[in-house]
């Protein structure tokens, strides 16, 4: 019982820390929290599902969901933050705070209110060892995740345009001084960081259902793992996103389910309480 | 006649509403150490930043030998063979000295074998980089922190350098070495602009000079010429003979 809810908590944790990545890359590029990246990842799926019930195989799908999300990003940060960035902070707030108005809204209005059933990409055939069960969609999950983010730290430590990326992110002044193309990096950070809320996104859906209001929960969910861990910092997001998805299960399973989303956002604060930078992070950063 | 390297005519810049620089003309041979002098407010660094394609440039150009800079970006800059070593010196400081050394070459292309030829360059005019090259920027000293930031600018290969305040911050035994070394970069063949507060000793280096005030520029001359003469201080001190 306690090792499946483990299990079950690293699969959630998994994807909560593919989400947190993003909000943890955009962040250190603007200086904010993006409050449409749960709303990213909501539109990227459903423009998967609408793919799927057009006909196309799932994998053409999620192809062109991802694409989509990417694509998305790239607009909201060449149509609106790039512009409002240089105004205020609160401008730029309400900016992402409108867009993800926005991009629900007229979720609802294409795909409406009511749960959808999303199809998976793993197989559905338990996996039994003794009286446990794995599902081949807790492994797939689980592997996807610590792959993409074990690659990211490839592509940002070791090859030359993600460090330009995250000098750009650091220190754009300094980057372009370098000779650092420090718009197209910030282009590129928000097509990544959209296009991995997309395909959290499809791994979620397929066990949670796809439904619009999944960009609000997830959604803040990856801003709280994108704390815990540390703002800013890669593995932080790792971490905060697996303790969150543990915390969460076993908070379901011994004490009540009813307070299942509470969970995550109490020890969220019992951690900022002792530590406010976060688990992994030294100092406390300027920006907010 | 030596070959001209940089020809700035008519330059006008501005940082939002306010005209940094009103009307620069210059020109800046290979081969040779210009210094830029003047108070705080003058525009020297807004001229370095206008060269660099970072500043918003109203009229005038920029030519670097036969390309004219104005309209281009700061990465179309780079790769040219410009460098800067900025103001407050901007090294990366959460990555490893080497690398910091690395990020000089993403810019310019040219063979691998120059990479290894500059970086050993760099370590031999830097031996305290060597001693440190695995430890993180942010860990070094203020005065190797200022090696750092020109060690990577030589690792760009660059044909100008450009150095904002190098000696900013230092003390006067680190000053007289970061000087000694921009001496040695210049005999390698890299021509400077500088650009110091502590006056006397950029020009005991430099072959000219050029003295701003409030985005102009007000006299030029050599470096002796300078050192001779009061203009430095009845500028430095506000008054401005007529």
């Amino acid at each position: 019982m306690l090792f499946q809810q483990i299990l079950n908590g690293l699969t959630n944790g998994s994807l909560y820390a593919l989400m947190a990545v993003g909000v943890t890359m955009v962040y250190k590029s603007l200086g904010m929290l993006n409050f449409a990246h749960g709303d990213i990842m909501m539109v990227g799926t459903f423009i998967t599902l609408t793919f799927v019930l057009m006909g196309y195989p799932l994998y053409v799908g999620i192809a062109l969901g991802v694409i989509s999300a990417a694509i998305l990003g790239f607009l909201l940060e060449r149509a609106i933050l790039r512009k409002v960035k240089f105004t205020s902070f609160v401008n730029l707030l309400i900016a992402t705070v409108g867009v993800s108005y926005v991009l629900r809204n007229a979720a609802m209005v294409i795909w409406g209110t009511s749960p959808q059933l999303f199809p998976s990409m793993f197989p559905e055939t338990l996996i039994e060892i003794g009286n446990f069960r794995i599902t081949p969609q807790s492994i797939g999950v689980i592997l996807i995740s610590l792959v993409i983010i074990t690659g990211l730290h490839f592509f940002f430590t070791k090859v030359k345009i993600g460090k330009c990326m995250q000098l750009a992110n650091s220190d754009p002044e300094g980057a372009a001084m370098m000779g650092v193309n420090v718009t197209h990096m910030r282009f590129l950070t928000f097509g990544i960081s959209a296009a991995l809320a997309a395909i959290a996104g499809i791994m979620i859906a397929p066990m949670t259902y796809a439904r619009v209001d999944m960009s609000a929960t997830i959604g803040m969910k990856a801003f709280a793992a994108a704390i815990l861990g540390g703002i800013g910092n890669l593995w932080g997001a790792l971490l905060g996103g697996i303790i969150l998805g543990i915390v969460e299960a076993l908070g379901s399973a011994y004490i009540s389910t009813a307070y299942r989303d509470a969970f995550s956002f109490i020890i969220l604060f019992i951690v900022l309480f002792v530590k406010p930078t976060g688990l992994l992070n030294k100092k406390i950063e300027n920006k907010l | 006649m030596a070959e001209t390297m940089l020809k700035i005519t008519d330059l006008v810049s501005s940082y939002g509403n306010i005209k940094a620089l009103k009307g620069i003309s210059l020109e800046i041979n290979k081969g040779e150490i210009v210094s830029l002098l003047g108070a705080n407010g003058a525009g020297k660094s807004t001229l370095m930043k206008s060269i660099l394609g970072m500043v918003k440039i109203e009229s005038g150009s920029i030519k670097f030998k036969d390309t004219e800079l104005v309209g281009k970006k700061s990465h179309e800059i780079v790769p040219m063979g410009i460098s800067l070593v900025p103001e407050g010196r901007k090294i990366f400081i959460d990555v490893s000295v080497e690398e910091n050394l690395n990020i000089g070459t993403f810019f310019r292309k040219r063979p691998a074998a120059r990479d290894k030829e500059l970086r050993d360059m760099v370590y031999e005019v830097f031996p305290r980089l060597y001693e440190r090259r695995t430890q993180l920027g942010g860990t070094l000293s203020g005065g190797e922190q200022q090696m750092l930031a020109v060690g990577r600018a030589i690792m760009s290969d660059p044909q100008l350098l450009m150095l904002d305040e190098p000696s900013m911050g230092l003390a006067p035994l680190v000053i007289a070495e970061v000087f000694n070394v921009i001496k040695k970069i210049n005999e390698m063949g890299i021509t400077v602009l500088l650009v110091e507060q502590n006056a006397k000793m950029a020009l005991k280096i430099s072959n000219r000079a050029y003295l701003m005030n409030t985005g102009q520029i007000v006299v030029s001359g050599t470096g002796e010429d300078f050192l001779q003469s009061d203009v430095l201080t009845s500028v430095y001190l506000g008054g401005k003979k007529e």
